[in-house]
């Protein structure tokens, strides 16, 4: 398996599995090159900002070791343990039960544990064993073996240290160190000392992301479901100003009650959009637990009551309305419409119909999950783009299948003059058309594909409008059929 | 009935509009009768020349038109009535070319305003009227009254009706005429899904997105006229009106006869004259001591023919080329079909000499087929530009053009772009066009699908595979022809429209070669050869370093001692015979004359291979078959190749011969030839060729073969002429290689790259052959390699400065200027030279500072010491004080703690040879683990002749090549170097398969096989392979642990691979 890139050229192996190394391929070759050596390479696209995000992810994860922890992009993770290991039982139980938790994620990792950030860097890039401890006097013996790139230093500079013949770290301990800085740079200098402990090294911290909570416990345990809804209220408000200083807007929320005896039960809503309002949590909230009327059981009472807001993302504040009533339009009152329904409903089961760029009537438009339709559609644009530019019209509604009818038209592509539908007949007074649409022949075997249809406008002798089509075409001796489809206002 | 005719015919010029070919659609036109072929292309008119070529074959007429986009996205159909009216439309087109980017026409409505010859127009309406197409037509009507036309489609839109209705009434208030159009973009409806997907294309989009990009339906095909009259029923004028309007256009690209520039007819009242003139003082100049009767007869012959052909003023403008480089001192040589004339050798364009070899003029113009001559003049690589310049300077830009190449989607391409179009993942895209399809003539098949791990029978693959092949073939964009250059007496931009190229100050003209032949249109080919480059370097070096002067008609003939050496195969950096196909050849077919020479040349090559033919020649050569013919007829054609055909010449011959073409329809089955990698599509000319040549008596499967032949000429044409050329040019080169290999290797290195051979194998071959190679250094390099006398008269190879990888031919010009007396220190050379740091460091690294007694690591210890750490020429040393302080030597100022650095081993020394040279002259990096592979039982690459063919040998080497020829089905060539030669492999499929990553990545392979030894050619064929690279890595210091060995091996050479 290899990630891959397109660059300027071709495209680019970015980066291997072991197998891929182990069948020959390597990072940086072009996808040609690495096809012809493994013909049953499986190849996907990299993703740098998706490594970056996941890598941040599992550096908060890291934070159950310790506050200290940064990222070290692509790859690495720096945590400082100090004064954190024995909370685990000494380094090697702590790198032990951290090689171990990835690997339960399937991550491999390599571990190295040293007085300093760059000794310990050196050990887990350069070292022998996936997991290296140095102890604290053994530094520079550990370092002298490893190569000058053990020293976070760019390529260049241990290349040009090697051609000297300068290879290892050791190389440069002791010697003199102004001719190594005026060739090699005093990053070089820093670097070693850095490793070495002479010189300190900070920390760049990630901060994880805020976490939106709040809670009341109760000394004297609740009994009553109302006092549960008064407790509600009163952390929906000081969770929307919590919200609301940061910035933040919420998807999600959830009510968890614990009971004395141990028992939690969690009541979820989800909202179509960003939110941090009060009234709304309480009103989501409110209508769940009041459906649990039935079987709301207190046994001895409930001592914890936490609301706690999930899928939080800055949210850009929209313009209060200019007379400051609280922004209750008209757009907000139908989002609070869905969420209502899509809270007792289940979002899936409300949709919403938005147009689809297809030329047959009856897939140009599709019905999707509100909380999929992030924008309000735009009908008339799109019939008139539908018809190229003239507004012909279509049946707002068409059947919900084409019914079979039978009709008399010239050959080849004449109107129908008389037609049968649910058995009464129709004479044609004015027809227009054909308007002749072509099967989509995409992704699908050729026996499959259905006849161009010609659709036309008729109107009957009693002013009744049709949207009727024939199936098929007479010059690709198709045996054409007529089909009624919709019916005009 | 009316003649309906087409007017809006848009083909797959339209590059991603059109989605049928000119032929197509012209083919399509006569079939359903219309009354004459159209083709209007927007804003080009380079499917035009194969649309005329296909009507003359339907015998229909047709009318030659652009469909005119204009910038404001109005667009008209223009159609020139007459000549002058065309050139106006080319200048106009031309206009609009050169002012925008490649591939792109920038057309305002004012530029029309040029066009005032007769020309036709027809508005295009578009689906959606918007108020300013009617300003526009009524602008059009005014500017061009009683030649301006609306066109009027029936497309079934819904609002056809109404739509006509806005049409009528638009054209009555402008008072125009309508004519009935379908907007045709395909020959058939049945092109509908290869429509959609290159609008796709043209969008980036997938199919499944596309939506209203794609057309609602499959109407935009040509309609027969009876279909036209019936939707335009009741408005019959308006269909016939389109045949009215095809009538009134006149022109026929047949006008463009061809206005050959008038040559200077110099001391003589005409270019017969003048070149009759030429000849015969070229002829004395040619044979000192005169000319026996024969060849009197045939330049009078040859002259004859031109005098009669008219061609004197072509053959004229080539020797004006030729005799203007030669002025320069650029070497050159004709090759093409009337190169080897006795006329073309009396003028000085090629050195093949006519009582050497004895080709027949007729076979290169002739009368009959009137086609025009072709000659191809080669010129050194690296100064071909100054003809170019030459050409257009005496001609004028306007007047000298380069003809375009059609580039055309091949399988991998159109496998990309429909994939992508279809909406498969991008690994399904790249494991559909990777290797394993490779070439463009191979055939998508069910199974090799399942092989790549896909279904063949899921929809949506089966219907890109379907379109892929559809799309194959199409014109994807044009690009610049490689050096066919054509020539026109008045402005070439009234003849075809100019674009300009994606190379800056370049342009080229919208028609590619075989239009132009199609037309009779003369073009010269200026071409580049490398190898002219270097025999041009050795002549100069022979000159300056034995006195001796010689071009390619004085080296001496026919010597001995260099057939010798040709066939002892020892002909590393010769031209053509040195690939290992070739050289496996010679010690077999044992070439002792120049014709042997030629033949040599062409057998090796797809067309005889494909065709069976080279072990029968062999087999006759050797005497071990005996040489009969066919028939009588053909002993005339295949007297001289042992009754065996080997070039192109012979199989046209045998069509006409044995299979009963007229020389017309051979001429016809070399032009589908010439198309058939193109449109893989060979006709019904197959079957034919057999019938015929059974009906006259020959064995099938000798005819079998003989098409066989002629469908691998399709790839590379080898004709005798261009194989007496090339042939040669490898005489020359062996002669050189042979006489002076001194002067020769240094000329090939300073001619790099070029040919087969890496610099490191040819210095190789220098030394083997006991020539002395000096290191690079700052003290006695120049830019290029250079010979230095030494003692016996001989003279060592000195290694220039362009073989140090990062060191520009600026940095050697500036420490040359600097050298004067030489250096006697780094520093000293780094204050004279003013070169940077950086640079210093990469001399230092390629070890060239020999001379001033400074090993690559001390050199490089000090150079790095001069710079800042950022490499940088430091700031403190500018100041002047301390220059100064710095060039009086007082050093206490910059006097630094001594380090001592270990010393560098010579394995180390030798992989950073690599790493800078590309080559080593201190060790070869297998001899120093030889104790190794002894252990091993390895041997060496010269102890194989040695061993009894048949034995299970094991070898290692350095991977030089790797070669999987097309007409080795899928066997694998390696050549391999070690410190004692060349040992070349042969990998069969089965094991390649087996081996894939060793083959492919190892740079050192160690390989155990059988020996096969077949008349002093020496093969292995593997069993077993093993990656040795690891061997070498040990080379440098032992890598610390942890530490990746990827680095030291990547310093030598990767090993060509064939991809």
């Amino acid at each position: 398996m290899a990630l891959v890139t397109l660059v300027s050229g071709g495209t680019r192996i970015m980066a291997i599995n072991t197998d891929a190394a182990r069948s020959g391929i390597m990072v940086d070759q072009s996808l040609a090159d690495a096809r012809a050596i493994c013909p049953t390479l499986n190849v996907q696209d990299h993703d740098p900002a998706g490594d970056l995000r996941d890598l941040e992810k599992l550096a908060c994860w890291c934070i159950r070791y310790s506050p200290w922890v940064a990222t070290d992009a692509p790859d690495g993770i720096i945590i400082d343990i100090t004064g954190a290991s024995h909370l685990m039982g000494g380094e090697d139980k702590l790198a032990e039960d951290l090689r171990h938790r990835l690997a339960g994620f399937g991550l491999k990792a390599r571990i190295g544990i040293a007085k300093t950030m760059g000794a310990a860097w050196a050990v887990s890039h350069f070292g022998a064993a996936p997991v290296s401890i140095v102890k604290d006097g053994d530094t520079t013996t550990a370092l002298a073996r490893l190569p000058i790139a053990a020293l976070r230093v760019w390529t260049d500079t241990s290349d040009r240290l090697g051609q000297v013949g300068l290879k290892n770290i050791g190389a440069l301990i002791g010697k003199p160190r102004a001719p190594l800085a005026a060739r090699y740079g005093e990053a070089l200098i820093h670097r070693l000392d850095q490793a070495l402990g002479h010189r300190d090294e900070s920390l760049a911290a990630i901060a994880p992301p805020p976490d939106y909570r709040t809670s009341s416990a109760f000394p004297e345990p609740l009994l009553l479901q109302e006092q549960i809804q008064e407790c509600l209220i009163d952390l929906a408000a000081p969770m929307a100003r919590l919200l609301e200083e940061k910035g933040y807007g919420a998807r999600g929320f959830s009510l968890s009650i614990y009971r004395v005896d141990g028992d939690v039960r969690t009541f979820f809503v989800r909202t179509s959009a960003l939110t941090h309002r009060a009234d709304i949590m309480v009103r989501l909230i409110g209508e769940k637990l009041a459906a649990m009327a039935d079987d709301y059981d207190p046994g001895c009472g409930f001592e914890l009551v936490v609301l706690n807001a999930h899928d939080t993302e800055i949210i850009t504040a929209r313009q209060q309305e200019l007379d400051h009533r609280p922004g209750m339009g008209e757009r907000s009152a139908f989002d609070m419409l869905i969420d209502r329904y899509g809270n007792r409903l289940g979002f899936e089961n409300v949709g919403r119909f938005v147009p689809y760029e297809s030329h047959i009537p009856e897939r140009s438009e599709r019905l999707i999950s509100v909380t999929d339709a992030q924008t309000t559609p735009n009908w008339p644009e799109f019939t008139r783009h539908l018809q190229q530019g003239h507004m012909s019209g279509r049946p707002i509604a068409l059947l919900p299948r084409p019914e079979q009818i039978a009709a008399i038209a010239e050959v080849p592509d004449g109107a129908p003059v008389l037609f049968d539908w649910r058995r009464v007949s129709h004479r044609v007074v004015k027809a227009e058309g054909p308007e002749r649409i072509a099967p989509e022949w995409w992704g699908r075997r050729s026996q499959e594909v259905e006849p161009t249809r010609d659709y036309f406008r008729i109107e009957d002798m009693d002013g009744y409008r049709f949207w009727i089509f024939r199936l098929g075409l007479y010059e690709r001796l198709e045996k054409p059929s007529w089909y009624m489809h919709g019916l005009f206002p | 009935m009316t003649a309906y005719v087409e007017l809006a015919v848009t083909s797959n010029f339209s590059f991603l509009q059109g989605a049928s070919h000119p032929e197509e659609l012209v083919k399509t036109a006569a079939e359903l009768g219309h009354g004459a072929a159209c083709i209007a292309d927007r804003n080009s008119v380079a499917g035009v020349v194969r649309a005329h070529v296909a009507a003359k074959q339907a015998h229909i007429k047709l009318v030659v038109g652009v469909r005119l986009v204009l910038s404001g996205g109005f667009e008209t159909l223009c159609f020139p009535q007459n000549r002058t009216a065309y050139g106006q439309l080319c200048k106009l087109l031309s206009t609009g070319n050169l002012r925008a980017a490649k591939g792109v026409c920038e057309l305002h409505m004012a530029d029309l305003r040029n066009l005032s010859a007769g020309h036709i127009f027809v508005a295009m309406p578009p689906y959606e009227f918007r108020d300013d197409f009617s300003g526009n037509v009524q602008w059009l009507a005014d500017a061009f009254p009683g030649q301006t036309y609306l066109a009027v489609t029936r497309l079934y839109r819904g609002n056809d009706e109404s739509r006509l209705e806005g049409l009528f009434d638009l054209a009555a208030r402008l008072n125009i005429p309508l004519v009935a159009s379908n907007d045709v973009h395909y020959h058939t409806p049945s092109r509908r899904p290869l429509q959609d997907v290159i609008t796709c294309i043209r969008h980036h989009c997938t199919i499944f997105n596309a939506g209203f990009l794609l057309n609602a339906n499959a109407e935009r095909y040509l309609k027969s006229p009876t279909e036209m009259a019936r939707l335009f029923k009741g408005y019959d004028a308006v269909v016939g009106r389109s045949g009215e309007i095809a009538t009134q256009c006149r022109f026929s690209l047949d006008e463009l006869a061809y206005e050959y520039p008038d040559e200077p007819s110099g001391n003589s009242a005409t270019p017969q004259a003048e070149l009759e003139r030429l000849t015969w003082l070229g002829a004395k100049r040619r044979f000192p001591g005169g000319c026996d009767e024969k060849l009197k007869q045939t330049i009078k012959h040859e002259l004859a023919l031109i005098e009669q052909m008219n061609y004197a003023p072509y053959f004229l403008t080539v020797d004006d080329i030729v005799r203007h480089a030669r002025s320069l001192g650029i070497l050159c040589q004709g090759r093409g079909s009337a190169a080897n004339s006795a006329v073309c050798y009396c003028l000085g364009i090629t050195s093949v000499d006519p009582t050497q070899i004895d080709l027949l003029f007729e076979r290169f113009v002739s009368a009959e087929r009137d086609e025009p001559p072709d000659i191809d003049v080669d010129f050194e690589h690296e100064r071909r530009e100054e003809v170019i310049q030459y050409i257009y300077t005496k001609y004028g830009r306007h007047r000298a053009g380069i003809a375009a190449t059609v580039i055309t989607y091949r399988s991998r391409s159109a496998v990309r772009e429909v994939g992508k179009a279809m909406g498969l993942s991008l690994d399904m895209v790249s494991a559909m066009s990777g290797s394993v399809w490779g070439r463009s003539s191979a055939k998508f098949n069910a199974d090799q699908v399942r092989e790549l791990g896909l279904d063949p029978t899921d929809p949506t693959l089966a219907q890109t595979l379907k379109l892929v092949r559809q799309l194959m073939g199409f014109p994807r964009h044009l690009s610049q022809h490689v050096g066919g250059f054509i020539i026109t007496r008045g402005p070439l931009d009234h003849v075809i429209p100019i674009a300009n190229a994606a190379m800056p100050g370049r342009t080229f003209i919208e028609w590619d070669k075989n239009d132009l032949d199609a037309l009779g249109i003369l073009k010269i080919d200026v071409l580049s050869l490398g190898m002219l480059t270097c025999i041009r370097k050795a002549f100069g070096l022979i000159e300056r370093h034995y006195g001796k002067s010689y071009d390619l008609a004085t080296v001496p003939k026919e010597a001995p001692r260099v057939y010798d050496m040709i066939c002892k195969a020892d002909t590393v950096g010769v031209f053509q015979i040195e690939s290992r196909a070739q050289m496996s050849m010679l010690p077999r077919l044992r070439p002792r004359t120049f014709y042997d020479l030629v033949i040599e040349v062409a057998l090796v090559r797809p067309g005889p291979i494909q065709g069976d033919m080279v072990h029968p020649y062999l087999k006759r050569r050797q005497g071990l078959e005996k040489v009969d013919f066919p028939s009588e007829a053909l002993r005339d054609v295949l007297g001289k190749t042992l009754g065996i055909p080997l070039f192109q010449e012979q199989a046209m011959k045998i069509a006409i011969v044995a299979a009963g073409f007229t020389p017309g329809e051979a001429d016809q089955l070399r032009r589908a030839m010439a198309t058939f990698k193109r449109t893989g599509q060979i006709g019904d000319f197959r079957e034919r060729f057999l019938k015929g040549m059974q009906g006259n008596g020959y064995a099938p499967d000798f005819a079998e073969r003989c098409f066989k032949q002629i469908e691998g000429f399709s790839d590379y044409g080898f004709p005798e002429s261009h194989a007496a050329s090339f042939a040669l040019l490898a005489y020359v080169s062996s002669w050189l290689k042979c006489c002076y290999p001194d002067a020769f290797a240094c000329a090939l290195l300073n001619a790099q790259p070029m040919g087969f051979y890496s610099a490191s194998s040819i210095i190789r071959d220098f030394r083997d052959h006991g020539g002395q190679v000096l290191p690079v250094d700052v003290n006695s390099s120049t830019w290029d390699h250079t010979l230095e006398p030494l003692k016996d008269g001989a003279h060592a190879l000195r290694l220039g400065f362009r073989q140090v990888k990062g060191i520009h031919k600026a940095d050697s010009t500036s420490l040359l200027a600097a050298r004067a007396g030489g250096f006697d220190s780094i520093r000293d050379l780094y204050f004279r030279s003013h070169l940077p740091a950086p640079t210093l460091e990469r001399l230092a690294r390629a070890d060239a500072f020999g001379s001033l007694g400074m090993d690559r690591r001390d050199a490089l210890w000090a150079v790095q010491g001069l710079g800042a750490a950022s490499g940088a020429r430091s700031s403190l040393e500018d100041l002047p004080l301390y220059a100064n302080a710095l060039l009086q030597g007082n050093e206490d100022l910059q006097r630094e703690q001594e380090i001592a650095l270990p010393t560098m081993p010579l394995g180390e020394h030798v992989i950073e040879d690599y790493a800078t040279l590309k080559l080593s002259i201190k060790a070869h990096p297998v001899s120093l683990v030889r104790d190794r592979l002894d252990a091993r039982r390895f041997l060496c690459a010269s102890a194989l002749s040695h061993q009894a063919s048949g034995k299970m040998v094991s070898i290692a080497g350095l991977v030089l090549v790797r070669q999987r020829p097309g007409t080795a089905s899928g066997v694998i060539f390696a050549t391999l170097e070690d410190e004692t030669g060349i040992a070349n492999v042969i990998i069969w499929p089965k094991v390649f398969e087996a081996n894939r990553k060793t083959v492919l990545t190892a740079r050192f392979l160690g390989v155990t096989g059988m020996l096969q030894i077949e008349q002093s050619v020496v093969h292995v064929i593997a069993r077993e392979l093993t990656d040795l690279s690891d061997q070498l890595a040990q080379l440098g210091d032992l890598p610390a642990p942890g530490q990746k060995v990827a680095g030291v091996t990547s310093a030598l050479p990767k090993g060509r691979n064939f991809q």
